[in-house]
């Protein structure tokens, strides 16, 4: 958060620095990008395309999350209900149609919306801690009605999705790439409201909610649109990921687990920032799956989440990038103090200068306006 | 002259409390107001009730010549509504520049969809840091400035809504003499230019040398109103000040 709130701010004045940085960043993220998407083809076995493949989609999870929770400051316990809600809207819909999964997945995307509007519709409207109750209690509700509307869902016995027809040795590459681009969308979505008039407006509501409606923010349409937008690619991932297991239930898919690794993902990387859910899913998840490896397939991961939790909170609150941009910013103020420049002499002298300097100022400006 | 604001029988309770009790005043348009009354008499409930930070409970609230006491704070805002607060409140974590351009002066999808900070808005916050003297400060952290630097960018982050009418919550409020000089100053420069006042102050020196008329609160309504010198001797403001 504090990273892009400062990198904001002067990029109109921007020397050609800071636009040589830009441009660096940008080709390092089409590289990460490209050699991502290469890697199947260069014959990464399947345990690491699952386990990045996983990794994507907490990306998707989490920055969707990050959007309703870092930026606007509303944290939810139900993201993974719009997954689930995308898993069986796809599953549903290509059985019935007997299209690919892959085709209807953005339609789960849209219902996924469209509950979020829904629900945010009754909750939104309020302040306050409702809206992580009424998320959980969503993520209930659906896992409930899935297990009782055996016309719809199946109930318990669950829908098995019609089988992929991909061939060995490219199974789960679609599958990859599919997910792979959600997560890019997902950090670009995130990047890009984060530059808007919209991002603003849903930091100042998290920062003061009161102060942002007088200031003439409709803080119930910027939530309830934030919200939409947090679970429109999380309910297509939910096809996708529904495709890729080609079998779902109810308990499997409106899982409270998914939601909580959701939050620690993004607490992990960084809440409020555009990289801190990737950086914390490229961490997380391959933990994940090496508790699983070590400690077999019982509930032992809950007991890493746990510890996971435990330590985040404790040593880094506010997430590795906040904690590690303050940590550089102090580290180059240092540096700077210890050259003694000009320049930052200059830039120290600016705040107690600015008291005495301020009516001279004020006054010129006051003519200059009327001038104008 | 005409009413800018006209509260008619505003009235809240809090529990069995009329913080409000049907309250009715004017504010004259192009006018410096001043609402002063002893503590606890309602002032800033009124300002809340205006604003639409709290809902009333009873009473109307016209405002250039519109009812809007059903209205939510940001349709106040944008009908030219602003005001500032007893302790000021910015968006810490945001810039001071961020800050001032974070208003919003009517709604459009469009304008979500544009960059946070930039084009004219962006030139008008820096000729508003100017005015109020913080231009070199405009890209630091609201929460790291004093606290009466704060009070100056929260001015300037109110007249970026280019407002008809603004409630200034205790302006003088914690603010050292010279600071209040220099509030004063700016008030009477944007009167001069056409923005209504109206003034919940403390400060009596400030409100007498800045407000005319003044409008005198207490137990949650209206019991005087008049230039400075007709409120002062006032025996029934003199009464509420020093009385019971």
């Amino acid at each position: 958060m504090k990273a892009h709130s400062t990198a904001a701010a002067p990029a109109g004045n921007a020397g050609p620095r800071a636009v040589r940085g830009a441009r660096w960043a940008a080709a390092a993220v089409v590289l990460g990008l490209a050699l991502l998407a290469a890697l199947p083809a260069l014959g990464i076995n399947q345990y690491y395309q699952n386990m990045l493949l996983l990794t994507f989609l907490f990306c998707v999870l989490g920055c969707g999350w990050n959007i309703m929770a870092g930026y606007a400051g509303y944290v939810s316990l139900g993201q993974s209900a719009f997954l689930g809600i995308g898993a069986y809207t796809a599953a549903i819909l290509a059985v019935r149609w007997h299209l690919s999964p892959f085709l209807v997945a953005p339609l789960g995307g849209l219902v996924a919306a469209v509950f979020a509007l829904a629900v945010g519709l009754v909750v939104l409207r309020t302040r306050g801690h409702s809206f992580v109750i009424i998320t959980i209690a969503l993520l209930f509700i659906l896992q409930i009605v899935a297990l009782n509307w055996p016309q719809l869902t199946n109930g318990s016995t669950g829908i098995t999705l019609p089988l992929p027809p991909f061939k060995k040795p490219w199974q789960t590459a679609p599958f990859y790439w599919y997910m792979l681009a959600l997560a890019a969308l997902s950090v670009w979505l995130s990047a890009w409201i984060r530059r808007t008039k919209f991002g603003m407006g849903l930091i100042a509501i998290r920062e003061d909610e009161d102060k942002a409606g007088i200031i003439g923010i409709n803080t119930t349409l910027y939530k309830i649109t934030a919200f939409m937008a947090s679970v429109f690619f999380t309910g297509i991932a939910g096809g996708v990921y529904a495709y890729y297991l080609t079998f779902i239930d109810p308990i499997g898919m409106f899982n409270i687990l998914l939601s909580v690794q959701t939050v620690l993902v993004t607490m992990l990387g960084g809440r409020g920032t555009v990289w801190g859910p990737v950086l914390g899913a490229f961490v997380l998840e391959p933990l994940n799956e090496t508790s699983y490896a070590y400690f077999g397939s019982n509930q032992s991961h809950l007991v890493v989440f746990g510890l996971a939790m435990m330590l985040i909170v404790l040593f880094l609150p506010r997430g590795i990038i906040p904690t590690v941009g303050d940590w550089w910013a102090a580290r180059t103020a240092a540096a700077r103090g210890a050259d003694g420049s000009a320049q930052a002499a200059a830039a120290a002298g600016t705040a107690p200068g600015a008291g005495a300097a301020g009516p001279r100022a004020a006054a010129a400006a006051v003519g200059e306006e009327d001038s104008a | 002259m005409r009413a800018i604001l006209r509260v008619e029988r505003l009235t809240k309770r809090f529990g069995g409390v009329h913080a409000v009790r049907e309250c009715s005043f004017e504010v004259r348009q192009g006018s410096i107001t001043g609402l002063i009354g002893p503590n606890g008499s309602g002032k800033t409930t009124v300002f809340n009730l205006i604003t639409g930070m709290i809902p009333a409970d009873d009473g109307r609230v016209i405002f250039a010549g519109q009812p809007i006491e059903r209205l939510p704070r940001w349709e106040r805002a944008h009908r030219g509504l602003a005001r500032t607060f007893q302790i000021t409140r910015l968006f810490r974590e945001m810039t001071v520049l961020e800050n001032v351009v974070a208003p919003l002066s009517r709604f459009s999808w469009r304008a979500l969809a544009q960059s946070a900070v930039s084009g004219p808005e962006r030139r008008r916050a820096m000729e508003l840091l100017d005015f109020v003297g913080l231009s070199q400060l405009a890209h630091r952290k609201a929460g790291e400035l004093s606290y009466g630097q704060q009070k100056l960018v929260e001015f300037a982050q109110v007249l970026m809504q280019e407002p008809k009418l603004i409630l200034l919550d205790e302006p003088a409020g914690g603010v050292n003499p010279a600071m209040i000089d220099r509030l004063a100053g700016l008030v009477r420069e944007l009167n001069r230019r056409g923005t209504t006042f109206l003034v919940v102050e403390h400060n009596m020196p400030m409100v007498m040398s800045l407000c005319d008329p003044v409008i005198v609160l207490a137990r949650g309504s209206k019991i005087a109103e008049g230039s400075p010198k007709e409120v002062q001797n006032n025996p029934a403001v003199l009464d509420a000040y020093l009385g019971d």
